[in-house]
Formats: structure tokens, C-alpha cells, sequence
């Protein structure tokens, strides 16, 4: 699928999109410089919010990778908060800490606002990627390592009500003739692999049932490709994300119904 | 709604911790299944030591804790739930190694970063041994495993778990690991010899694991992917290793009487033994 051709909808359930890498900490930097990195992205990004930090995800081969109940964080002494660093409309944040760098937009409901389009956000990650590394570079440290990238997109899928409803209708993975059912969840990964067959990273597919911030039941669709780059660079990652954009954008319709898309407006 | 694959959704809203606790909450289940895994609790709760405790050697850097998460999620993909807990042991760099050893097998892993690990295992029928350089795929390591779980090795297996403490390598020869495990700088080196690069840092780790090289050697690469070693010992002596990344080692040595142009050994197997000359003038420089 070339990006001419990626699919098209007038009406979307994409509701966020993140682009983010994991790198290898640099040791000469430490808490009270995070002002000096809000300093960086300020401008656009004025607001900011303080987050527990996620744990290190690392995609491995071998015996099947087992869902996580609980996070694991080691902790050896000293932690750091992970930072939010927001536009005024909150569509767009900066998610900071030290082994981790995301950039998510968010759909809002403020007229005139739509999205804009995978090009776009990752020429400002790239942006992004690259203001820290010089920071890092003057700070005395050496470019980031990258050691995972991840390309996630969120899909919410308005329920009218709270009544049994049949997720077939959406999904292409649920047999035509399943009951209505109340409650959904369900999951499916599948393992990227090189040219050469090597495998470097994994595909989510996650659909479960929830709730929106106002309480209306959703139906969601996550799709999230997560792997180690081909070079741990700024370019590994940038070739990571146009790589596995189009592996999610050949999942998402995939796993989704032609009924769907004809209420999503598809165009092409 | 909590999606699995990725927490750093804005819309999640993740509870407040302030300390994680030490362990893991135990869910509340009814069924048992084959999931509950002997080695994790031990492995957890000695990664989670080697992350706070400092090293016996004040100049040692404590465990990585990108290093210590990237072993257990390593663990998580080679580990049957009936292996026995591995030995653990903190490198000098901040890297770990993880060992098994019974009578007939030896298993080592030497996590230097994420997605960069030397593996390495002895049995009966290979009395040299077999190494393997990996990033994050761990499927050979877990044959590895296997074979060894299926020897039905007494002391071994389900829970038990007479392990011998391996000794580890001598902490100057993880240092050189250590180094070597960056000096593939995919920003510096060109791209059309990136593969030539990681084949000579490859076979670098692993001449200076089996021949457990000491000394503090400078780690160079250049941007067509040789990768040399170079001990000096004042502006008068040194000795240095080549790598092209083609399978063979180049030796150099340079004294009062030649330089390193005038001696050496080109593109020697590298499992060949090190050349008299070299290493005579390699335990001068360390000495």
C-alpha cells in the first residue's frame, strides 16, 4: 500500500494518534533540568502537567509474550515524573522523561479542528526528536540511542446506548452470526518481521468496550506497531513510523467491516 | 478502558503511584494454569537488589535500570516456567550477566544494552562452546534452554535449584564489552557498511570474551566499518586488534624497534590462538 493510496474517510473514528521512541538515558541529565527541556517546546506547548513515568517496553523473541497485569518499575533511588507539555487547545502534547519521547494528537471538539494528517505530526516529531538530541549533544552527552519506537492509533466507535449490540457489524474478525453481546474485549499481535525474516517488532490489535470522558459507552479500536528500529537513529525512527503506518492503516481495514467504512464515509 | 499495548495514551488516566511496591500484588484467581513461572519472583526481586544496591567497587556504575528491564523482559521470552532461576551477577559498566550452570551445561548471557547481548553456552558435545551476538530476538537461547531442561540434569528443573555461582568475567574484560557494545554509531558510520560494522563489533565481543582480554584499550571504528582495539603504553609500545567484520583478525604490535606496520599477523581466523608477540607485548602494556 503506498501512501497514495492509504484509505480515506470523510468521518474517522480516529480519536488519538502517538508517535514515540524509547532511548537509553543520558547520564548527565537529571530532574531539575526538565525545565531546561519544557524550555525547548515551549512555545507551542505552554501548559504543563506532571505524570507518573512509564515503564520500559522492550519487544523480545522467543516463548509468547504474556499480557502484563501489573506494571514492573525498578526503582533504584531517585525517580523522575514523566511531563506533559501541552497546546493551548490540548490536541497536542509532548510526553517527556528520560528514556522516553512521545508526541500525541488528540481530537477535541473545537470547530475547525481536524487531523492533521500522519505527515504532518511526524515532520514535528522529527522536530521534536532532533531539538532534544542537540540538547542533549550541549548538555554534553552524546546523540539518543533509540532502542524501541511505537506508532499507535486509537479508534473510538460511538455506541448509541447501553443495550446488547453486535461488534460484528464493525469488526471483520467477529463471526457474522455471534449473538448481541454486552461487554467486548479483544486482542491479537502479530510479529513484524525484516526482509530477511528477522523479527523486530510486534502489531497490537486491542478492541474493548469502555466508556468515553462523558460517560457514553465506545467501542474501541487500537492498533499499535512497537519494535526496535533498523538503526538506533533520529532516521531509524523516522523510517519505523512511515513503515508500520502502513501496516496499520492495511490492519485497520482489514479488521474492519465494509459496513463500517460506509459509515465512516470511506472516500477511498 | 485500559489498553494493553501502550500506556501512554493521553486519554488513559493512570493511577497515582508513588512508590511501586516491592512485589507484585498477587491477582486473585481460581484457576491455576502454566503460567506462574518458578524463576520470576527470585530474578525479580535480584534485579531489583542489583538496581539499589551500590557495587562493592566505588568506581563500578550501578546497574542500568534500562538494562535491568530489558533482562527481565529477555527472561520473560527464553524461560519455560519450570527453569530454575538463573545466577545474576552486575557488570562493571552497568551491564548484568546471567548465568546457568549444571554439570553439563553452561548458559551465559552478557546483557550490555538493550537490544545488544552476548550469549554463550557449553555442553558435552560442544566442548568449545557456541556464542551468538543478539538484539531482541531470543529464539536460539531459548533452544538453548530447552535442550537443557530436557537433559533432565539432576538438580535441575522444577524449583531446586543447586545453581553454582558461575565466576563471572574479569571486570576490566566487561569494561572493553561494554565499550564495544557502542562503538556501532549508526550516526557516524556510513550506512552501506552499518552491516560490515556490527559483524567486526560482533567478532571484536567475541575474541575478547574467549581469550578474556584485559587492560583498558582505545575502541575505535571508522566510517567504512574497521573496528580496531589499541593498548598503548606510552608513545613507544601498543598493540592493536583489526576487525574488517569479514571473520578474520588482524594483530599489530609496535615497540622500540618496529612499528605497528612492520609486525603483526593479517586476517587470522578469529578463533585462532593470540600470536606469541601479541600477547607477550599485550601483558606488558597491562602489567
Amino acid at each position: 500500500m503506498s501512501a497514495n493510496n492509504l484509505p480515506e474517510f470523510e468521518s474517522p473514528p480516529l480519536n488519538e494518534v502517538v508517535m514515540g521512541i524509547q532511548f537509553q538515558p543520558v547520564p548527565a541529565y537529571q530532574q531539575i533540568l526538565s525545565l531546561e527541556v519544557w524550555q525547548l517546546f515551549r512555545d507551542q506547548f505552554p501548559v504543563v502537567q506532571e505524570q507518573p513515568p512509564l515503564g520500559a517496553q522492550f519487544e523480545t523473541f522467543g516463548l509468547p509474550s504474556a499480557p502484563q497485569i501489573f506494571p514492573i518499575n525498578f526503582f533504584s533511588g531517585a525517580s523522575h515524573d514523566r511531563f506533559w507539555f501541552l497546546s493551548e487547545l490540548g490536541n497536542n502534547l509532548i510526553q517527556f522523561q528520560p528514556d522516553r519521547l512521545l508526541h500525541n494528537w488528540r481530537k477535541v471538539e473545537v470547530e475547525g479542528e481536524e487531523y492533521p494528517r500522519f505527515e504532518s505530526i511526524l515532520t514535528q516529531f522529527k522536530a521534536e526528536m532532533q531539538a532534544l538530541e542537540a540538547y542533549f549533544v550541549r548538555l554534553g552527552s552524546g546523540r539518543l540511542n533509540v532502542t524501541q519506537c511505537e506508532l499507535s492509533y486509537l479508534n473510538q466507535i460511538s455506541m448509541p446506548d447501553w443495550e446488547p449490540f453486535r461488534p460484528q457489524e464493525w469488526f471483520s474478525f467477529v463471526a457474522p452470526d455471534e449473538p448481541p453481546i454486552d461487554e467486548f474485549s479483544c486482542t491479537a499481535k502479530r510479529i513484524l518481521r525484516d526482509e530477511e525474516g528477522r523479527p523486530y517488532g510486534r502489531l497490537y490489535r486491542e478492541s474493548v468496550t469502555g466508556a468515553d470522558r462523558k460517560g457514553a459507552k465506545v467501542l474501541t479500536l487500537n492498533l499499535t506497531a512497537r519494535g526496535r528500529p533498523g538503526t538506533d537513529t533520529i532516521d531509524g525512527t523516522l523510517d519505523f513510523l512511515a513503515n508500520t503506518r502502513h501496516m496499520i492503516a492495511d490492519e485497520f481495514i482489514r479488521s474492519t467491516t465494509p459496513a463500517a467504512h460506509k459509515r465512516w464515509k470511506r472516500v477511498r | 478502558m485500559s489498553p494493553t499495548a501502550n500506556s501512554a495514551f493521553s486519554t488513559i488516566d493512570p493511577p497515582f503511584v508513588s512508590r511501586p511496591p516491592r512485589r507484585l500484588p498477587e491477582p486473585t484467581r481460581l484457576l491455576v494454569g502454566d503460567d506462574w513461572a518458578a524463576w520470576r519472583e527470585p530474578v525479580m526481586q535480584r534485579l531489583e537488589d542489583l538496581v539499589q544496591v551500590p557495587q562493592s567497587d566505588a568506581s563500578a556504575r550501578p546497574v542500568r535500570l534500562e538494562v535491568a528491564h530489558f533482562t527481565l523482559q529477555m527472561l520473560k521470552s527464553i524461560c519455560p516456567p519450570d527453569t530454575a532461576p538463573p545466577h545474576i551477577a552486575a557488570g562493571s559498566a552497568g551491564d548484568l550477566q546471567v548465568e546457568w550452570r549444571t554439570p553439563s551445561t553452561k548458559i551465559e548471557l552478557h546483557v550490555m544494552a538493550p537490544n545488544s547481548v552476548s550469549a554463550w553456552r557449553q555442553t558435552p558435545s560442544l566442548a568449545n562452546g557456541e556464542e551468538a551476538n543478539l538484539t531482541n530476538d531470543f529464539l536460539i537461547v531459548l533452544r538453548w534452554v530447552r535442550e537443557m531442561l530436557d537433559s533432565g540434569t539432576p538438580d535441575f528443573g522444577t524449583m531446586p535449584t543447586r545453581i553454582f555461582p558461575a565466576a563471572t568475567l574479569p571486570a576490566e574484560t566487561l569494561s572493553i564489552l561494554d565499550r564495544l557494545a557502542y562503538s556501532v554509531d549508526q550516526s557516524v558510520v556510513d550506512h552501506e557498511f552499518l552491516e560490515k560494522a556490527r559483524a567486526a563489533k560482533d567478532q571484536a565481543v567475541s575474541l575478547v570474551r574467549r581469550n578474556r582480554l584485559t587492560g583498558s584499550p582505545r575502541v575505535m571504528m571508522s566510517d567504512d566499518g574497521v573496528l580496531t582495539l589499541q593498548w598503548r603504553n606510552g608513545v613507544n609500545g601498543g598493540a592493536a586488534l583489526i576487525f574488517q567484520g569479514d571473520g578474520t583478525v588482524s594483530f599489530a604490535v609496535k615497540n622500540a624497534h618496529q612499528m605497528y606496520s612492520d609486525s603483526g599477523l593479517d586476517d587470522a581466523p578469529l578463533d585462532a590462538p593470540l600470536p606469541e608477540e601479541f600477547r607477550a607485548a599485550l601483558k606488558a602494556i597491562v602489567a
